[in-house]
């Protein structure tokens, strides 16, 4: 065998259409690791530099389905195979030593890749030891096995197409195409035509079941650092069938009948194994276009359904106790029992987000039955018992958990919430931040081989304590420093002197708006600070922050005024226009920009009142519109419609900007109006925002003519 | 000896080879027919390329697919053979052996015995790119004698090579035949002459002939007549003409007649007794 | 040491002359806006460069015929990152702000959802 693999070897050489292309493959890899260093050097994120690594995936696999297959087609073109079939297992040999052949050339850049991966490693200084086997498990995994199925794909093509070189290119090309944004396109043809995101789905489950790239070309999405490259069990799985698959494809072509039939029973078998496996893979971070997608999944899902409102609805009921038991493989599986504070009532309601299959509900006396509608859990009559067992399992296209990572805070309905909330705040376009207005006792027992972090007490994934809400976090994700929970690999790390001094900053606000701290913020520097995957806020606007009974979640920690601007983002609530609340923000922390042009003129009121006046005119015409009376409107005043649209559009940065300008820092009145402001922001009033603008603003107007 | 009983074989629903009996000593045969015939079929069947439908193949009496000494006695030269053009003849040759598991020690004797067989001894360093067709053939030939073969089945050998290489494959086919059964397959009559002692006429999946050449030119006596293109209406019976000649700018048919006719009868040669079997004018 | 100073020195100019580079091509450049129309299919702003993130505020005009993508889109300068992605329905507006800190430019995106070219929009960013 030796001799045929170093013969095979030679043939590689010697074909100038394979080994010049080769060798010049890796000259030029040597220069793209000089660009990824040079990359590194410029921006220092070590994570940008991996995407940059990984994107030039798929060429070199498709490089090496043309090598292989050129290679392996020699035998054909040669007219070699029919007297290599008659020496006892002649063909199969000839096979497996080219296999050997490609496997030493495919190995190289492997290894170069997999050096270069250990160099960043060692040389960006962060000494992590679950990066560093991230690292190597994506060379083994996208580096490795990978660039094998590409030489598999080729070879096995070879067997079976054989001289059908366009067939065997098309087939190239495709796969190519399939592990790109490309199909973003065509894959969207179903839905125009069919109305339905059914054939979307599976067309998307092909392409998953074919994806042998950790980051396709053409995705602008980051790689959070707690989940890294998705390595899911799934993803290995498929890259040893993609492997397997070709060579039992091969190997129906080396032997006679009889071993053909099992050979083809044996891969029919391999492919409804693996098929069966990836339709239960259960949790897998999917970051693209698609409907079911970790961006879109959500908003496009509550922008079909049906809009229903439960902001203050009242539950009747509180959970005193949970006691979950979750096991975190593929994805959640759970078991939790909630203590509720009264028995008799005839109906309970509870939130668990939809993605999560309900398998029973019970109480110690058995299970009872139950309506699931979307989020929601309708229970009737517990005939006085006061605990509830939920048993469930599914997943979040967002929050995930599985083998790799979990992300599961405290304000998403993971375990079931008391009463109905909102998942989805269609108008703010982000989660609704859902926690328990009064602490409940927990006990969490969780099953997973990831080190998980809570903000309750505990170790070994067990953990005891009282609080509004439960946060999981797992993956490459630690404690950076006492009480201060984040991804080690990320740049923008928190620390306990930002948070002081957020706190100190708060303070100050609070003091100068003349309002008490609200409770939640009241000496949060003690608690636990989780910081949120910098990618949670891609497809949120809402949940940037959020502080709980016990602990902090927070997407960003700058530095303390930052923190401290999120935090109270997070309090006032959502009633104005970005612009205004933006504003608002900015000059109470005083983050003005002095050189900002707006902020060195000043502002005409009058013309300010008429801007408003104008945008509320505008809004008017628009309040009422609906799909059915768009359908129905003229061209005619559909043009005019869009217009006034793009009017109110054009003004309205500018009005918000200048409303906010004049009343927190212009005006005489500012500190007044700040505070008028902030109580208007957390309270309930229903009142317009322009409204109260307009009054605050003729007030003056009008103490100033007197 | 290969013992062939009853051997049939179908694709699909087209039978390509009928109830084929043979017996194949230590000669050279040579396997005549059309094209279409099933000689290449028959070939791939004894090759345990194809399995048959029905019959058996023995090789000293064990089947030749349980038959471990048949594999190593055995070489083959498909009718379309090549080589990886960027390897030289020697190893191709090299590449060969291992194939066939010849010992490490004995494959340099091995490939010089085979090379030097085919007169292409000097050859051993040239890339196979480099080589002509003929040499190619000849290579091909070297490579079925590898291994100190016994068998040797030889398809179309002599196709697409010219006449000078043609007299030169008959000439190393007459050098290799001593202690070996070669089964030629051809569809060129004269490479028969040349070289084979025997010869099996194949026609539609069926055995016409098995026997020497000898033999199967004399099945034509007293049957091949050569005749004025005037005259030719004046045959007798059914009829077939080989050949047309002009001599001296007259018109002359070599013609195959089932009934003796008034005319000289020429003396027959090997295509004449060919095909007066597939013609039926036997 | 040196050689880490010397190497941050180098990123701190090269950022520096992009800076220059993007201010002297987009004057006043705090803000920029984008028009999708009818016929149209992504579109993008101009950039802006920012340090304490970014604003951005989009709106799908009611005569759109189909849901509107509005991207807001980062560049240290190797690429362009999604920092938010909301999908607006019809006569809907979207609006937000991005925290990543850092020199960094922005800009956003208007892209109509599947392969529809009838959407009417706007988006605008700004610096935070």
């Amino acid at each position: 065998m030796r001799k045929l693999y170093k013969d095979s070897l030679l043939v590689f050489l010697r074909s100038k259409n394979l080994s010049i292309p080769y060798f010049a493959l890796l000259a030029l890899t040597l220069a793209y690791f000089g660009f990824c260093f040079n990359n590194y050097l410029q921006y220092s994120e070590i994570f940008s530099v991996a995407m940059w690594l990984v994107r030039p995936c798929i060429f070199l696999i498709a490089f090496f389905i043309y090598c292989s297959y050129e290679l392996a087609i020699k035998m054909y073109d040669n007219n070699m195979v029919e007297y290599l079939k008659i020496y006892g297992q002649g063909l199969w040999k000839a096979y497996g030593a080219i296999i050997l052949c490609l496997s030493t050339i495919v190995a190289i850049p492997s290894i170069m890749f997999f050096a270069f991966v250990v160099f960043m490693y060692y040389y960006i200084d962060v000494y992590y030891l679950p990066f560093l086997i991230h690292l190597m498990k994506l060379s083994v995994l996208y580096f490795g096995l990978s660039f094998i199925i590409g030489m598999m794909l080729g070879t096995a093509m070879a067997a079976k197409l054989k001289n059908k070189r366009l067939a065997v290119y098309g087939f190239a090309v495709i796969f190519m195409l399939l592990n790109t944004t490309f199909t973003e396109a065509p894959f969207r043809i179903p839905y125009l035509l069919f109305n339905s995101y059914r054939t979307e789905r599976m067309l998307y489950y092909i392409k998953d079941f074919l994806t042998v790239v950790p980051h396709e070309l053409g995705n602008n999405f980051t790689i959070a650092p707690i989940y890294g490259f998705p390595m899911e069990p799934i993803r290995w799985i498929l890259a040893v069938f993609w492997g397997l698959f070709p060579l039992t494809l091969i190997l129906t072509e080396c032997f006679n009948r009889k071993t053909k039939k099992a050979l083809i029973a044996a891969s029919c078998l391999m492919v409804l194994l693996v098929i069966g496996l990836f339709s239960v893979r259960g949790s897998t971070l999917i970051m693209d276009m698609r409907v079911d997608s970790y961006p879109f999944a959500d908003p496009i899902y509550y922008m079909d359904s049906p809009r229903e409102a439960y902001d203050g609805y009242e539950a009747g009921f509180i959970v005193e106790e949970y006691e979950m038991n979750l096991t975190i493989s593929n994805e959640l599986h759970a078991e939790v029992e909630v203590t509720i504070d009264n028995r008799d009532l005839d109906n309970y309601e509870f939130t668990l987000y939809h993605g999560y299959i309900l398998m029973s509900v019970g109480t110690e006396d058995g299970e009872i039955p139950f309506t699931r509608e979307g989020d929601y859990i309708s229970i009737e009559s517990l005939n006085g018992a006061d605990r509830v067992i939920f048993k469930y399992y599914g997943k979040s296209p967002k929050f995930y958990a599985n083998r790799q990572a979990i992300a599961l805070p405290a304000y998403f309905a993971y375990y079931p919430k008391a009463g109905r909330t909102n998942i989805w705040d269609l108008d703010r376009y982000g989660y609704v931040v859902n926690i328990s207005p009064n602490e409940s006792d927990y006990t969490v027992n969780i099953r997973s081989d990831l080190e998980i972090f809570c903000n309750l007490a505990g170790s070994n994934n067990s953990f005891r304590g009282k609080s509004n809400g439960v946060s999981l976090f797992a993956g490459m994700y630690e404690e950076i420093a006492e009480n201060i929970y984040a991804e080690p690999m990320r740049s923008d790390l928190p620390k306990r002197e930002y948070i002081r001094e957020a706190q100190e900053i708060l303070i100050d606000i609070f003091n100068r708006l003349e309002r008490p701290e609200p409770e939640s913020v009241i000496l949060f520097s003690d608690k636990r600070f989780f910081q949120m995957p910098q990618n949670f806020s891609l497809n949120s606007n809402t949940d940037d922050t959020v502080v709980m009974s016990d602990h902090i979640t927070s997407v960003f920690c700058n530095n303390g005024p930052e923190l401290a601007e999120n935090i109270m983002e997070s309090i006032i609530k959502p009633k104005a226009n970005i612009w205004f609340r933006g504003g608002y923000l900015s000059y109470l922390f005083n983050r003005q920009d002095e050189s900002d042009p707006l902020v060195q003129s000043a502002v005409d009121l009058n013309l300010l009142l008429e801007e408003i006046d104008e945008w509320r005119s505008l809004a008017g015409k628009f309040s009422d519109m609906n799909g059915e009376k768009r359908k129905n409107v003229s061209e005619k005043d559909r043009a005019t419609r869009i217009a006034d649209e793009r009017r109110r559009y054009d003004i309205n940065q500018i009005v918000n900007e200048k409303a906010a300008k004049y009343l927190f820092y212009e005006s005489p009145r500012k500190e007044e109006n700040l505070r008028i402001f902030f109580d208007y922001f957390t309270s309930e009033s229903e009142e317009d925002y322009l409204g109260l603008v307009e009054r605050l603003v003729r007030e003056e107007l009008e103490h100033d003519r007197n | 000896m290969i013992v062939i009983n009853n051997l049939s074989k179908r694709f699909r629903k087209k039978e390509v080879l009928h109830s084929i009996n043979l017996q194949l000593e230590n000669r050279v045969y040579g396997l005549l027919g059309a094209n279409g015939a099933g000689k290449t079929t028959l070939i791939r069947c004894l090759a345990g390329l194809y399995e048959p439908q029905h019959g058996e193949m023995l090789y000293n009496n064990e089947p030749i697919h349980k038959s471990k000494s048949f594999r190593q006695d055995l070489g083959y030269l498909p009718q379309a053979f090549g080589m990886f053009q960027e390897l030289t003849l020697y190893e191709m040759m090299d590449y060969i052996c291992s194939l066939k598991n010849i010992a490490k020690s004995k494959c340099a004797s091995e490939i010089t015995k085979a090379l030097t067989s085919v007169n292409l001894e000097n050859k051993g360093r040239d890339r196979i790119k480099t080589l002509s067709g003929g040499m190619v053939r000849r290579a091909g030939i070297a490579q079925a004698i590898l291994g100190d073969t016994k068998v040797m089945l030889l398809d179309e050998p002599t196709a697409g090579l010219d006449p000078s290489e043609r007299a030169r494959f008959k000439n190393t086919v007459n050098a290799l035949k001593k202690d070996r059964t070669i089964l030629i397959s051809t569809h060129i009559v004269e490479d028969v002459d040349a070289c084979c002692n025997s010869v099996i006429v194949i026609d539609e999946g069926q055995v016409l002939f098995n026997g020497s050449c000898e033999e199967l030119r004399n099945i034509a006596i007293n049957k091949v007549y050569m005749i004025n293109e005037a005259d030719s209406d004046s045959i007798v019976g059914e009829k077939f003409i080989l050949k047309i000649n002009e001599i001296e700018s007259k018109i002359f048919y070599r013609i195959l007649a089932k009934e003796k006719q008034e005319y000289q009868s020429e003396k027959p040669n090997l295509e004449d007794g060919y095909m007066c079997l597939v013609k039926g004018l036997a | 040491m040196t050689k880490r100073m010397s190497e941050k020195m180098l990123s701190s100019l090269a950022v520096a002359i992009m800076l220059i580079f993007v201010l002297v091509t987009s004057i006043n450049a705090a803000s920029h806006t984008v028009y999708i129309d009818e016929g149209d299919g992504p579109v993008q702003s101009g950039s802006i460069t920012a340090t304490n993130g970014a604003n951005y505020d989009g709106y799908n005009s009611s005569g759109s015929g189909h849901r509107l993508y509005i991207t807001l889109q980062s560049s240290s300068g190797s690429g362009w990152t999604d920092q938010k992605v909301a999908l607006m329905d019809i006569g809907q507006s979207a609006s937000g702000y991005s925290a990543v800190s850092g020199d960094l430019l922005w800009r956003v995106q208007l892209n109509p959802q599947y392969a529809y070219t009838d959407c009417i929009g706007w988006g605008t960013i700004s610096n935070r």
